[in-house]
């Protein structure tokens, strides 16, 4: 907890009897801004979570870095044709892609189609890395790996290849493609895999896609899946996820765990109606369901204050804020000890203030926000929200304006989740401030996403991260 | 032999011993790691209601949309009819069930054959129970047997549930396990999620997956690295890495 700032709080109305109490209202103040920022998560201008998974894919081929004078690169950078006659194997006519592989997922493939097979037919694919000899085949040099066209072979690191699958000559689609989940290369032939290959862990990438041509009019036009793929990629992705997904649900849990841990996130953030019904339904379900104590199951610190949490809520949620503010003082006065610091009051003034916009009442918002608001303009952290605020009486139509997010139902949720934590951070036997923000439910979640991104750094960050909302939004096309 | 050489070959030592110890991520570490994560409030109550909608908890669900302002991902209207299902097969009305589902969509029954013939072989099972021997005969020549025809394990199964008529004590028989409420059960999640498959549902609750991929994630990293983990579940609490 040291990194979190504490701040002061003159505590003139002597409500500070001991060393104590007032530093758990201090701290009470900190667990507040942790909300400040979740209250402009919905505005444009807050960091997006997922951008860091977004790599560039190769497009085209690279014209600047290839074997130029063995080879023609097409204007549309997507075909070479080998224009010489070959003499020797120093001068192949080698083309990677604009681009690395990118890695920061579950698979990478591209295709080519061998227009003509030329003269011998020494078409190869595979991947190299950014050193990679332009003259020599994918697979004869280190930290290069090549599938060839005329011996069907497979060539790793070194010009003895090995039997792998069929030749390939003109008509033909061939594809290459890096399994980052398994750690191997797959190659296709028309639409059907012909072999997967361990990725050598020594191999230095990052890797490009690959294709060489080396006798007279071999032509090769490639896909970086600007078309369709000849392989159907959307399945074979499917397939390797249910073959991860098979591993992991073998996996055994605790009896009734999920149902403790929904049990648990109703308490936390008390939603008392709902935690009711359930208790209600699972006392009749056949065989009924015991949340015994040796379980393990902690609840005695969510149980806490559990009615005042849900009337707050329906309070917040129904945008009678002045009444929330009343009980609140009425029930939690040490709450509002220092107000003008208080990110909690800010966060129900502003939401008052929204409310007051939500309804048309400009006249009164303005008042209002020149009381209640104004005083918080220049303090670390509260300032963007004042400002987003104060732009919502610009607009003629708010809702549609950049700070839209602010009459959304999703605000007054972030408002009521600051008040509940608030509350739990009064009860005397909360051990861990953690504990009033996070419920069990999102500590496990939050580790899994932890794990997950550790393991993948761990990986060269090769693979897919964990992103629950992906998750829960990808469920609508797998059906099993 | 020089003293230099063993000061080399200590660090080739320690060089060696660096390569293989794993990498050690301190709590303190690992406690900023967790909160860069980001999780969103409505991501966790989809989670949520999402449990409550495949487990069949209907007034919880209704209740969770009133007091969350989440919305289900299913009509909650549908649940009552799954549920009713169900609890028909839990409570050994394997007809009354066959009829309600029937109601809900004919199409469920008639596109699994290999549901159809457990329900079928519930019901057997339940008139075995009940001591009705002739009927179960009856029934089982006449509605099993020829299902038996169609499909060789059909027919080993109902070979083995005719075979409770043999004995005097079913409970204490070879086969005794079918006469089991566990039976029971298991007949009843295969109509729930049969049911939750014609409405394009997932049969199953994401919670308990995403809980069995929490412990391989920290099984796969237990590899690269010693951090902090979570081992019970049920109270989140994480543990210092053990070095």
């Amino acid at each position: 907890m040291s990194s979190i700032k504490m701040n002061s709080c003159n505590s003139s109305n002597g409500e500070s009897k001991n060393g104590k109490s007032s530093s758990l209202a201090s701290v009470n103040q900190d667990l507040g801004l942790y909300f400040l920022e979740l209250a402009r998560l919905g505005s444009a201008k807050a960091p997006t979570e997922m951008e860091e998974d977004e790599e560039e894919a190769p497009k085209e081929l690279n014209t600047i870095n290839s074997s130029g004078g063995f080879l023609v690169v097409a204007t549309d950078k997507l075909s070479v044709k080998y224009m010489s006659v070959n003499l020797h194997g120093h001068d192949v006519g080698v083309v990677q892609a604009n681009k690395p592989a990118p890695v920061k997922r579950l698979l990478y493939y591209f295709e080519i189609y061998v227009k003509d097979a030329g003269a011998k037919g020494q078409i190869a694919i595979g991947f190299t890395n950014e050193s990679f000899k332009m003259r020599r085949q994918p697979g004869w040099e280190a930290n290069s790996f090549g599938y060839h066209g005329d011996d069907g072979f497979l060539y790793r690191g070194h010009g003895k290849g090995e039997a792998f699958g069929p030749t390939y000559t003109t008509g033909d689609t061939v594809g290459g493609g890096i399994n980052y989940a398994s750690q191997e290369f797959f190659f296709t032939k028309n639409g059907t895999i012909v072999g997967t290959v361990c990725m050598v862990k020594e191999i230095k990438g990052p890797l490009f896609p690959t294709v060489a041509v080396h006798s007279l009019n071999e032509e090769v036009h490639v896909n970086f899946g600007q078309k369709k793929f000849a392989f159907d990629l959307k399945e074979y992705e499917a397939q390797e996820r249910l073959k991860q997904q098979m591993t992991i649900e073998k996996i055994s849990l605790p009896p009734n765990i999920s149902y403790g841990l929904v049990r648990s996130y109703l308490l936390h953030y008390g939603y008392e109606d709902t935690l009711n019904s359930f208790d209600l339904a699972s006392k009749s379900t056949v065989p009924p369901i015991y949340i015994a104590k040796e379980n393990g199951f902690d609840e005695q610190d969510i149980v806490y204050a559990l009615n005042q949490r849900k009337t707050l809520r329906q309070l917040i949620r129904n945008g009678e804020i002045d009444a929330a503010i009343s009980k609140l003082r009425e029930w939690y006065p040490r709450l509002f000890r220092c107000e003008e610091k208080s990110a909690t009051c800010f966060l129900l003034h502003c939401q008052k203030f929204i409310e007051l916009v939500r309804v048309g009442a400009l006249e009164e918002a303005v008042k209002y926000g020149r009381m209640e608001l104004a005083k918080f303009f220049g303090l670390d952290g509260f300032d963007d929200l004042v400002q987003d605020c104060g732009a919502l009486l610009a607009y003629e139509h708010p809702q549609e304006s950049s700070v839209g997010y602010l009459l959304e139902e999703s605000q007054r949720d972030v408002v009521a989740d600051t008040v509940n934590a608030m509350i739990l951070s009064t009860n005397p036997n909360m051990k861990d401030l953690q504990g009033c923000l996070h419920s069990y439910l999102e500590k496990l979640l939050r580790q899994l996403t932890a794990c997950c991104l550790e393991r993948r750094s761990a990986n060269g960050d090769q693979g897919e991260a964990f992103h629950l909302h992906r998750v829960l939004n990808s469920g609508k096309d797998i059906k099993s | 032999m020089p003293p230099f050489w063993i000061v080399i070959r200590q660090l080739v030592e320690i060089e060696e011993q660096m390569a293989t110890s794993k990498k050690v991520i301190t709590r303190e570490e690992w406690e900023k790691r967790l909160n860069d994560v980001k999780i969103r409030k409505e991501d966790m109550n989809k989670l949520v209601m999402n449990f409550l909608v495949t487990e069949g908890y209907v007034e919880a669900a209704e209740k969770f949309r009133m007091e969350s302002g989440t919305e289900p991902d299913i009509d909650l209207a549908t649940i009552t009819d799954r549920m009713a299902v169900k609890k028909a097969v839990q409570c050994g009305n394997v007809e009354d069930a066959i009829e309600k589902v029937n109601d809900l969509n004919p199409e469920i029954l008639d596109t699994n054959p290999q549901l159809f013939f457990h329900l079928q072989q519930q019901r057997l099972i339940e008139l075995i129970r009940n001591g009705k021997v002739e009927e179960a005969l009856e029934f089982a020549q006449e509605e099993l047997a020829p299902r038996g025809e169609e499909n060789q394990s059909f027919l080993e199964e109902l070979e083995r549930t005719v075979a409770l008529l043999a004995f005097e004590d079913v409970s204490n028989c070879p086969v005794g396990e079918l006469m089991d409420i566990s039976q029971r059960l298991k007949t009843a999640s295969e109509v729930n999620a049969a049911i939750l498959t014609s409405q394009s549902h997932e049969k199953d609750p994401k919670l308990p997956s995403l809980l069995k991929m929490l412990i391989w994630a920290q099984n796969q990293l237990d590899e690269k690295a010693a951090y902090p983990r979570i081992n019970d579940l049920s109270n989140a609490t994480l543990e210092d890495p053990t070095v």
